[in-house]
């Protein structure tokens, strides 16, 4: 899956006590767990200064007695702020596209500006342009990652799996999680995929550092068991890794090493890679699945196959992309493409997630169309491997909530 | 009900939610925080503040606009646009109209909030 940076924290400032309840609300309906407000601008900036809590990003009203929205954008800039910010007023299109000018003018991190009041669908929209805090706060960091620094990463551990749960959508249940990379940097903090997976592939670190995630992760796949928890492990493959034929014995190895089950991974490939080069994939990936490993196209809807591709690849899940799920409660293209693409996973016998499920909306939507599992904030984001169990409580009580509300 | 004072489709997409119980309870706190701005503009225009009058109309607006009463919020961008030029003369007109747009939601909320019980 295409990762969005997790959102740690959102402050909301606005003047008006109603818009600061409907905000922090919807917000929270989206999963995201720590929402701060501020009545006033100069007590938005002490969060900003004096920090508590991580703030990933400010949604910020313009028209505010006392510091206005515009002096709390300089203030913010002086302050060398890096997280996003978002911009949401009931002033005129001209002003808040001015005023969004200004703020990248200053060179603050803007992911839009929108009107009031501001739908929950076009918030989520938003508030999914979040890359993180890291391209910004060290804009020299991607390229001083070469080869060398990457693989003593790699030899030292810091590479380390997150988990994204995958449930049921019939009835919540946690069938799965997918393994998400992390760099877990002492020099630069925890490093998100986009800065390092490219060149681990072009620098051939790829296949060590997927094999040790892994490892890492049939290792805590144990430890879960141990509590009664038991969940399918998908791991994202590269097509670097898929041209060379003895990537199969290599993967099988370290499954059979950790003492893990075949049956119970599943590899993931970006659809749009796939089709590019389709001999040596299709020989490693065959092989894969008579071993009884499970196959899934990643972010279907974003490449180019043909149906006649998909009806020859031996695959048994189908992910769609989170921009149709997402786009699929405005955009009426998007909606016929989810639902048509789901009714033909379901037909070719394979299992279709929705990627990206991000509010209750999306989940009933895509629920109604008979998908068969969801991945996305509103469930869960990616997390460390030890907040699993915590989070499947939480999860399961959620669910209650949730199927009350249908 | 007189649906044009309320479009009921708008909070529901703002909060993205049709939970029928948290609905009613948003639509009852605009009209606590509403009357409490409406009773600040009232204040402002009796000092003549027109600024303040136009600053405060902007917030009901967009409250306003949040739960879809789209007459009272159109009543309150009169307003807002008229303190800003500060003309006194039309913040007079659109203040005599204000309470009696917020009086109609108020009404619309209460019928509304016991159908859907």
């Amino acid at each position: 899956m295409k990762e969005v940076a997790p959102i740690r924290g959102i402050l909301v400032v606005d003047d008006d006590e109603f818009i600061l309840k409907t905000t922090t609300f919807t917000l929270h309906e989206m999963g995201f767990g720590t929402v701060l407000t501020a009545n006033r601008a100069i007590k938005a900036l002490a969060h900003i200064t004096t920090p508590t809590k991580p703030i990933d990003v400010i949604l910020c009203d313009l028209n505010m007695p006392e510091m206005d929205g515009i002096e709390f954008l300089r203030r913010l800039m002086e302050e060398g702020y890096e997280g996003g910010i978002l911009l949401f007023s009931g002033e005129d299109a001209r002003t808040l596209s001015t005023a969004k000018n200004l703020a990248k003018a200053y060179s603050l991190n803007v992911l839009g500006a929108v009107s009031k009041p501001v739908q929950s669908s076009e918030l989520a929209e938003i508030l999914a342009t979040w890359h993180g805090p890291l391209e910004r706060k060290h804009p020299s960091v991607t390229p001083l990652i070469d080869a060398a620094t990457l693989s003593t990463a790699i030899e030292a551990g810091e590479i380390i799996p997150h988990y994204q749960p995958k449930v049921d959508l019939r009835n919540g249940r946690t069938v799965g999680a997918e393994i998400l990379a992390r760099w877990d940097s002492p020099m630069f903090g925890m490093v998100f995929p986009d800065a390092f997976i490219t060149v681990a592939e072009n620098e051939g670190l790829i296949d060590s550092m997927t094999f040790r995630l892994l490892a890492s992760a049939l290792e805590q796949s144990s430890a879960w068991k141990r509590e009664g928890i038991e969940l399918e492990l998908a791991l994202n493959v590269s097509m670097t890794s898929l041209q060379r034929l003895e990537f199969a014995d290599q993967l099988l190895e370290v499954i059979y090493h950790t003492g893990g089950h075949a049956q119970n991974i599943v590899l993931e490939v970006t659809e749009s890679q796939f089709i590019k080069d389709s001999v040596e994939p299709m020989n490693v990936l065959l092989r894969l699945r008579m071993k009884r490993i499970k196959l899934s196209i990643d972010d279907f809807g974003t490449g180019y196959s043909s149906l006649a591709q998909l009806r020859d690849l031996p695959f048994d899940q189908l992910k769609i992309d989170q921009s149709f799920v997402r786009g699929a409660a405005r955009d009426a293209d998007a909606h016929s493409i989810l639902k048509s693409s789901i009714e033909m996973g379901r037909q070719l016998g394979m299992t279709v997630i929705a990627e990206g499920v991000e509010n209750l909306g999306d989940w009933k939507r895509v629920a109604e169309m008979n998908c068969d599992l969801a991945q996305g904030y509103f469930i869960g984001r990616p997390m460390a491997g030890e907040r699993i169990p915590g989070w499947l409580r939480q999860w399961q009580a959620r669910c209650q909530v949730i199927s009350n509300k249908n | 009900m007189n649906s044009e004072v309320v479009d009921p489709t708008a909070l529901k997409e703002v909060l993205g939610i049709n939970d029928k119980a948290v609905l009613a309870g948003f639509y009852i706190d605009f009209l606590h925080t509403g009357a409490a701005t409406i009773d600040e503009i009232q204040r402002a225009f009796d000092v003549q503040q027109g600024g303040e009058v136009g600053r405060l109309a902007h917030r009901l607006k967009s409250s306003a606009r949040t739960i879809g009463a789209n007459d009272l919020a159109d009543c309150c961008l009169a307003l807002e646009e008229a303190g800003r030029s500060g003309d006194l003369q039309s913040i007079t007109l659109h203040m005599s109209k204000l309470p009696l747009y917020f009086s109609r939601v108020g009404q619309w909320i209460e019928q509304h909030v016991k159908s859907e019980k």
